[in-house]
């Protein structure tokens, strides 16, 4: 037996050896933008597109807060958009573990987190008229606002309008055109 | 032999590295700078072809946080790897191997695998919904899989002892499959496949969804020839046809699946039946005869009700099972059989469960750092009929019906101690009607002290109650003493694993874990004619894993693991029978074509298993095994081929036969291929 254990070890270190090589910083894939990329864009354009309750800024050059929970690479993805303005808004991107307080969020991205947990930090968010985005499956049928969905290769809207209405948020309607609609329980 | 092995080995290193730096070069040459994103408006963004990062969908599931060591397998590898049973997939699973009699599929894991068990020690799930059937608790995973393995989106395998949450029968661990929704396949999708061994099948599926829900209904069927001239020194006598067993691998099965969901609610239907020629004159039936065969039909209807509301999501579920065995077993009259037998006779074994029951399972966030899951189960097997007949008018027959209740309470707490800190404690309360009841607690501290790195050390025990068959299983020939009064099996295991992740690009996964398990139920010989089941074992085992895992953007992944066990038995003081010290895999996809055309090489090692036989000490050989497919979407749109060949090297390979067979070991498949074709309307 030690022959071929011999052999497998020598695999595992010509594919370990390869790895390391490919591992490196790569650049973008160059058939399209990257997912994550594309995501973290769309969050900073939809902000535009959303009006806040009444209160939710303290004055009209007041800081938006961007928010990220989650595992995975949406967290990086907001950094480009730190410091840049919203109507007049400077701004800010923090990131958040599961559990902790919302605080001064005012759009909350819910990525990479386990479904189990999803239903409290919904909560938590409403109760706090923050607006969600994510994109785990069935998101916004699980009571998020925005879910970000991928249908033939690109990035799509759905929109719950319940959840919307609940958190006192207008949505322009540039944006309703171009989301599905979704209510509670629908696919 | 050992040698030669490796020569032919080493050029296929050498074309994996090949395929390596080929692929590495492709992509260098391709890049481009990427648009600016910022700039553009959401409706440019909407219509923007965006490329999917590979490691993160997979890495992101439950993975991290989980109070376990868990593997996810996607559709894509099995597309890729050609995989055509769960038995393939867990070949390639880290720390897994498989068992086959030419029969059934046995689970090996941890060091631990009892060919001729059924895999009652390892939890089936299918969306959640318990394959294992009431009377032999098997986890099927062969042919009789009631899956066909094109409708599985995810396979996850939870590795440890898992009764706190899922209760007996996740004991070394839990296999969920998860199935395909009708949003995936929106439309028609027909299939179809031929190989070796006369083997060709096909498949019809329709998914679909609509406002306010999706459906999915598909067909399969199977069937193969086997190996039709297997050859078995043991019977090489001209009484017994020199040894040939002339078509007696037939394999034929057909599955049914429909799954639909309307708001809040999932109903799920699936049926498979399978019936098995038996080649290997197991049981002491006669060499080379066709009545000898098995039949497994699996049924089963589940209601799901799933929603989230104030903070608090809810699962409920309402099920009813079926499952029948017929086993058929030729014999030839002996002394102790009634003089009006034919010469030659079939015994059967015409089982059938019926069951039902329900559950529910909340979970609430009850403060911002402490999560609640708690939950109920209720069972009722109220017909488990285990009759053993022999197939002559006016012959013998044995019935064997029985009825049981089953029902269980859990909770699971979730505390973040510090943000970097998880504790996760659970307990499960089981009662039988048999037994009584057992106590099931898990313990796991998750610490993760910087993005990317995961420590976690869990400590659990679970149990295994012993089964219908074990319990109350006669035959005709009185061969068995029944065992009223066993009780169940509990294994303790302490575990320690560090996840490392490298970028969203690599996964490494180190982990050690110690296995006590005691009043393991084994036969017994009680006198020369007579089995008995009983508590009577106890088992040690000290062992290790690693893995090396990387998904990158052009397509190219790769995972190698290698696994190493030293179980005992601790009343022999022996090593544990059918036990490999060492597994060792490796599975590398590359793109050789703009991720339209794909290679998937998978290479897998397991190193000798000692066992007794008829109270000699014998062994199955280590072995290494290579299988190769290629994967093509690029010939039409909607149209997906592939070609696999498995054991590529033609290697001799051999897998432990238990003492219910003359043979020491069972001769497995030499190199075999497959093609196959799915067009999506």
């Amino acid at each position: 037996m030690p022959t071929i254990f011999n052999m497998t070890r020598r695999l595992i270190l010509g594919v370990l050896t390869a790895s390391l090589v490919l591992s490196g910083p790569r650049p973008l894939g160059a058939e399209g933008a990257q997912e994550y990329q594309v995501k973290g864009a769309m969050v900073y354009n939809m902000a535009k597109y959303i009006e806040w309750p009444a209160g939710a800024f303290a004055s009209n050059g007041a800081p938006l807060m961007i928010c990220s929970m989650g595992r995975g690479p949406f967290a990086a993805a907001l950094e480009p958009y730190r410091g840049k303005t919203v109507l007049g808004h400077p701004v800010l991107v923090r990131h958040l573990q599961v559990g902790e307080e919302l605080g001064e969020c005012h759009l909350l991205v819910v990525s990479g987190v386990e479904k189990r947990y999803l239903a409290g930090v919904l909560d938590m968010a409403r109760r706090r008229s923050v607006l969600t985005v994510g994109d785990l499956p069935d998101f916004a049928r699980q009571g998020g606002i925005i879910g970000l969905v991928e249908q033939e290769g690109r990035v799509r809207f759905e929109i719950n309008m319940k959840a919307a209405h609940q958190s006192r948020f207008k949505i322009s309607s540039q944006l309703l055109k171009l989301a599905r609609i979704i209510k509670e329980g629908d696919s | 032999m050992t040698r030669n092995r490796c020569r032919l080995l080493v050029p296929l290193a050498g074309l994996l590295l090949s395929l390596l730096c080929g692929t590495a070069r492709a992509d260098d040459a391709a890049e481009q700078p990427a648009p600016d994103l910022g700039t553009m408006d959401l409706e440019q963004l909407t219509n923007l072809k965006v490329e999917k990062v590979y490691g993160v969908s997979k890495f992101e599931q439950v993975v991290t946080e989980a109070p376990a060591s868990v593997t996810v397998v996607t559709s894509d590898e099995i597309r890729h790897y050609g995989w055509r049973t769960l038995a393939d997939v867990l070949k390639a699973t880290r720390g897994f191997f498989v068992t086959y009699d030419r029969n059934y599929s046995y689970i090996g894991t941890r060091g631990f695998n009892r060919p001729g068990d059924y895999n009652t020690r390892v939890l089936l799930l299918l969306d959640g919904h318990q394959i294992n059937d009431v009377i032999y608790e098997s986890a099927a995973i062969g042919t009789e899989f009631i899956l066909d393995l094109a409708l599985v989106d995810r396979i996850e395998i939870i590795r440890g002892p898992s009764s706190s949450l899922y209760g007996a029968g996740a004991f070394f661990g839990v296999i969920n499959v998860i199935s395909k929704s009708g949003k995936q396949l929106d439309g028609v999708e027909a299939a179809g496949s031929f190989g070796s061994q006369k083997s060709g099948s096909g498949r019809l599926t329709f998914g679909k969804a609509f406002n306010g829900g999706e459906f999915l209904v598909s067909g399969s069927r199977y069937v193969s020839r086997g190996d039709d001239r297997l050859f078995y020194p043991e019977f090489n006598d001209p009484a017994t046809n020199n040894g040939m067993a002339d078509n007696m691998d037939r394999d034929r099965n057909y599955s049914l699946f429909a799954s639909g969901h309307l708001h809040d609610f999932t109903l799920t239907g699936a049926l498979v039946s399978r019936d098995k020629r038996i080649p290997t004159a197991s049981f002491g039936t006669i060499f080379d005869d066709p009545r000898t065969k098995s039949t497994d039909r699996r049924s089963f209807l589940d209601l799901k009700y799933d929603k989230a509301f104030e903070g608090t999501s809810v699962t409920a579920r309402l099920f009813y099972d079926e499952y029948r065995f017929i086993g058929d077993f030729a014999y030839e009259r002996g002394i102790d059989d009634p003089p009006f037998y034919p010469a030659t006779y079939v015994n059967r074994d015409d089982h059938l469960a019926r069951w039902w029951g329900a559950e529910a399972q909340a979970s609430r966030q009850v403060l911002p750092r402490l999560q609640l899951t708690g939950g109920a189960r209720f069972r009722d097997n109220f017909q488990l009929e285990l009759p053993n007949v022999d197939l002559v008018p006016g012959g013998r027959s044995v019935e064997n019906d029985h009825s049981d209740l089953f029902w269980a309470l859990f909770g699971q707490a979730e505390l973040r101690i510090l943000d970097e800190l998880i504790l996760n404690a659970g307990v499960r309360y089981d009662h039988y009607e048999t037994f009584g009841g057992a106590t099931s607690p898990r313990l796991a501290l998750i610490y993760t002290p910087v993005e990317g790195t995961v420590f976690k050390l869990i400590y659990g025990k679970a149990f295994r109650a012993p089964n219908a068959y074990e319990l109350y299983y006669n035959d005709v020939f009185n061969g068995y003493a029944t065992s009223p009064s066993l009780r169940p099996e509990t294994v303790r295991t302490y575990e320690a694993i560090w996840e490392q992740y490298y970028g969203d690009v690599v996964r490494t996964s180190a982990s050690l874990f110690y296995n006590k398990i005691d009043n393991l139920i084994s036969y017994e010989d009680v006198s020369a004619t007579q089995v008995a089941f009983a508590n009577m074992e106890r088992v040690k085992a000290l062992g290790g894993e690693f893995e090396v895992e990387g998904q990158w953007n052009s397509g190219f992944s790769a995972r190698a693991s290698y696994s190493f066990v030293s179980a005992r038995n601790d009343v022999t003081d022996q090593r544990l029978d059918y036990s490999p010290r060492h597994l060792a895999k490796l599975n590398v996809t590359a793109p050789l074509y703009r991720k339209k055309l794909f290679a998937g090489i998978e290479l897998q090692g397991v190193s000798r298993r000692d066992f007794t036989h008829n109270d000699a000490q014998v062994a199955a050989g280590g072995y290494a095994v290579a299988n190769a497919t290629l994967y093509s979407t690029a010939l039409l749109p909607g149209l997906e081929t592939s070609v696999s060949v498995y054991n590529l090297l033609d290697r001799r390979i051999v897998d432990p036969a238990t003492t219910d067979h003359v043979q020491n070991v069972i001769p497995q498949d030499g190199r075999t291929y497959r093609l196959q074709a799915s067009y999506r309307f």
